[in-house]
């Protein structure tokens, strides 16, 4: 059930046989086209929005016009395919089918590997998805795809991996679907506590007697977020979206880079485990 | 029965005086005497004054250039409203006296005594850059200062005088049926008066490089003075570059400010904007947040903020379509005429073009280069030329004039993966039709 050497080539057919399945259900999941109605709708009603505050105003100046439905955009999709991602071995575990599928020519490589790159490819389909639909609008009204676009656009694609790697490996180290959701999204409200925790702490008033341990408590959160940089999708997304504003390529490469670290690392913690723990509920 | 009531009515306005202490409640804040440090922090061509409290432990000042810090005692007290602590000068402001000690990891950098100064705008207060005089020279701008305001004043006076002389005049030649044809115009008021300058001060003025210093100020004695040690942060611009202010012709006191090279200007077809080019330094979020203001703690060391300092005079917008060149549009001065009666508006004259004499001759509202898309195509890039024909870095734009409405087809392309989906649905289901029931 682990690494099995013997498979050789099969591992590859194996792979690709589970991103397959992965893909089929995705493809009939009614969570998908929510999701992609929810992109149109998105990009819809802010550039219409957008065209009628320049019709009144003459001006305006942005960074990009897309931004805003492509960031929208970008946090449910990652959110709904990582959540895909939790729910998908923990049910499969829960039902059997992981047993079942492991007595066939299948291993815990083949297996995660073939979902994660069935993942990843659901989001370049999307992806490719929304690009057609933007570029309808952009065609229409005279809205641009500025440099910065693209650059968050190339920069999403690491980030969500690393959310689904997240929830992959959530889901290998829980025994039940409620239990990988649960996990999951308090890891994921803790990432995001500890990213803006230390900016609400900062509306302590500053002479109060609660003060000066409010003002501890955000310098430890500043440090422990600092220490998270490596692993926090969220803060790696902050910094990599710095990096397209100032033009730092290297800010921009070290962030891909980090976020592609994470999902192999995390790929390699979802095998482990898988293959640590068996496939029985 | 009179009596009681007027015994009534008094009680209750007895009662009255007698409760209106009690509810009227003083906001007096408890006071502390504090060391404090009040500087004049020099950022982007002009000065930044604050004070920091003794719970602000890190002073932050900008590099190679002259800021003045001054170390004084005070009274400071918490104001909840604003959730700050403020010093009340007025009751107290005693400089400390002795040397103020610069150190970096210990080894001292610089000794400096106390010396007078006085910062001054000569142009006006946001139309040129700070000048800082020290010792003798600081005495010297400041009388300069003085006497050219007497002479303003002086000019006013002797305006008004003018004015007063002129109407009477006026107004005996209509009173004598003596007037004939236009009459002389009326005495012209004199030029603002733009130069600006703070009183002489005293303080100790630092210039250092980049880096992470200590203060603290030494007493005739030999003594560290008590509460005097803080952390020096001086830090550096991390890049220029340039920032562009478009102005629309119809509400010219909103410019928009796009402030690098990735960001596009967007217009509306027929729209004429004026473009603006600043000079901007880039900082990081954390040192300018604190220089401006030392109690704000929101600056964050990961993110990065432009501060725009002059508007950039020299040079022409290049207007460009792919590698051709469309057009190359002079930097002009324009002059805004509010609209008279009751309609409220405005007009834009181009000083150099227009019929009214009293426009053409005033101090222009705004400089800019007009941008008028009736005349441009629907994509196009700006960018900025030096005297020497060089691109000025960072001055580079995209600017698209959009459309202001979208076909409404358009509304229908987000539904266009629900019918897909149902699609998708409906085969499936003729693939897996299920049993009837008796043969499940």
């Amino acid at each position: 059930m682990g690494f099995d050497r013997r498979l050789g080539k099969g591992r590859l057919l194996a792979a690709w046989l589970v991103c397959h399945r992965e893909l089929r259900g995705l493809l009939f999941s009614p969570g998908t086209y929510l999701v992609v109605l929810l992109a149109g709708l998105a990009a819809h009603l802010f550039l219409n929005t957008l065209a009628q505050s320049i019709a009144d105003s003459g001006l305006a100046v942005l960074s990009g016009a897309f931004n805003l439905p492509i960031y929208s955009v970008l946090f449910v999709t990652g959110l709904f395919l990582a959540l895909a991602s939790v729910t998908s071995i923990s049910r499969e575990r829960e039902q059997g089918t992981l047993e079942v599928l492991f007595y066939g020519p299948v291993d815990v490589a083949a297996y995660i590997g073939g979902k994660l790159v069935s993942f990843g490819l659901a989001y370049l389909g999307l992806l490719a998805l929304y690009l057609v639909c933007y570029a309808l609008f952009a065609g229409t009204t005279g809205f641009a795809f500025a440099m910065p676009t693209w650059a968050v656009i190339g920069l999403s694609i690491p980030v969500v991996m690393h959310v689904v790697a997240l929830g992959t490996f959530v889901s290998t180290a829980t025994r039940r679907v409620r239990a990988s959701l649960a996990w999951f999204l308090l890891i994921l409200l803790m990432l995001l506590a500890l990213q803006f925790s230390p900016d609400l702490l900062e509306l302590a008033p500053v002479s109060n007697r609660f003060y000066p341990p409010l003002r501890l408590a955000r310098i430890v959160l500043e440090r422990i977020n600092l220490a998270f940089t490596w692993v926090s999708p969220f803060a790696l997304l902050i910094k990599g979206t710095e990096a397209v504003r100032r033009a730092d390529a290297l800010l921009y490469v070290y962030t891909t880079a980090i976020s592609s670290c994470s999902v192999l690392v995390l790929a390699a913690g979802s095998m482990y485990l898988m293959w640590k723990g068996g496939v029985r509920s | 029965m009179l009596h009681s009531r007027t015994f009534l009515l008094c009680l209750a306005v007895w009662l009255l005086l007698w409760s209106v202490p009690a509810v009227v409640v003083a906001q007096d804040p408890e006071r502390r005497t504090e060391l404090v440090y009040g500087v004049n922090a020099y950022i982007g061509g002009r000065y930044e004054g604050d004070f920091y409290p003794r719970s602000v432990d890190t002073i932050y000042l900008v590099a190679d250039a002259i800021s003045v810090v001054s170390p004084r005692y005070t009274e400071v007290y918490y104001w909840p409203i604003t959730n700050r602590e403020v010093a009340d000068w007025a009751r107290l402001n005693e400089p400390v006296e002795g040397v103020l000690e610069i150190r970096r990891r210990g080894r001292l950098v610089a000794g400096l005594e106390a010396t007078d100064y006085v910062v001054q705008y000569p142009e006006g207060l946001d139309l040129s850059p700070a000048v800082v005089y020290l010792g003798e020279e600081a005495h010297r701008q400041w009388n300069h200062f003085d006497e050219s305001r007497r002479e303003f004043r002086d000019r006013v006076s002797a305006y008004y005088n003018d004015l007063v002389t002129y109407r009477q005049d006026l107004d005996d030649r209509i009173e004598a049926g003596t007037l004939e044809g236009e009459p002389d115009p009326p005495p012209r008021e004199p030029e603002p008066f733009l130069y600006s300058s703070t009183e002489v001060n005293r303080g100790f003025p630092v210039e250092l490089p980049a880096g992470s210093y200590t203060v603290q100020v030494r007493t005739a004695d030999g003594e560290v003075q008590p509460g005097s040690r803080r952390r020096l942060k001086v830090f550096e611009p991390l890049s220029a570059g340039v920032a562009m202010w478009a102005i629309p012709h119809d509400r010219y006191t909103f410019p928009e400010k796009s402030d690098d090279e990735g960001e596009v200007l967007y217009l509306r077809r027929g729209t004429l904007a004026y473009l603006q080019p600043h000079a901007q330094e880039e900082y990081r979020d954390i040192h300018l947040t604190r220089l401006m203001d030392p109690q704000d703690t929101s600056g964050r060391p990961d993110l990065y903020q432009w501060l725009q300092t002059d508007e950039i005079q020299d040079g022409v917008l290049v207007v460009t379509q792919g590698t051709r060149v469309v057009d190359r549009i002079e930097r002009r001065s324009y002059a805004v005429r509010q609209i008279t009666g009751a309609a409220l508006g405005y007009e834009i004259h181009d000083q150099a073009t227009t019929d009214l004499e009293r426009l053409r001759e005033r101090r222009p509202d705004f400089q800019g280069y007009p941008v008028d898309t009736r005349a441009l195509p629907t994509s196009f890039r700006v960018h900025l030329e030096d005297a020497d024909g060089q691109l000025v870095p960072g001055s580079r734009r995209r600017v698209r004039v959009v459309r202001p409405d979208s076909e409404p087809w358009l509304a229908i392309v987000p539904y266009v993966p629900v019918v897909l989906a149902l699609v998708f649905t409906g085969s499936r289901r003729r693939r897996f039709v299920r049993l009837p029931r008796d043969q499940e």
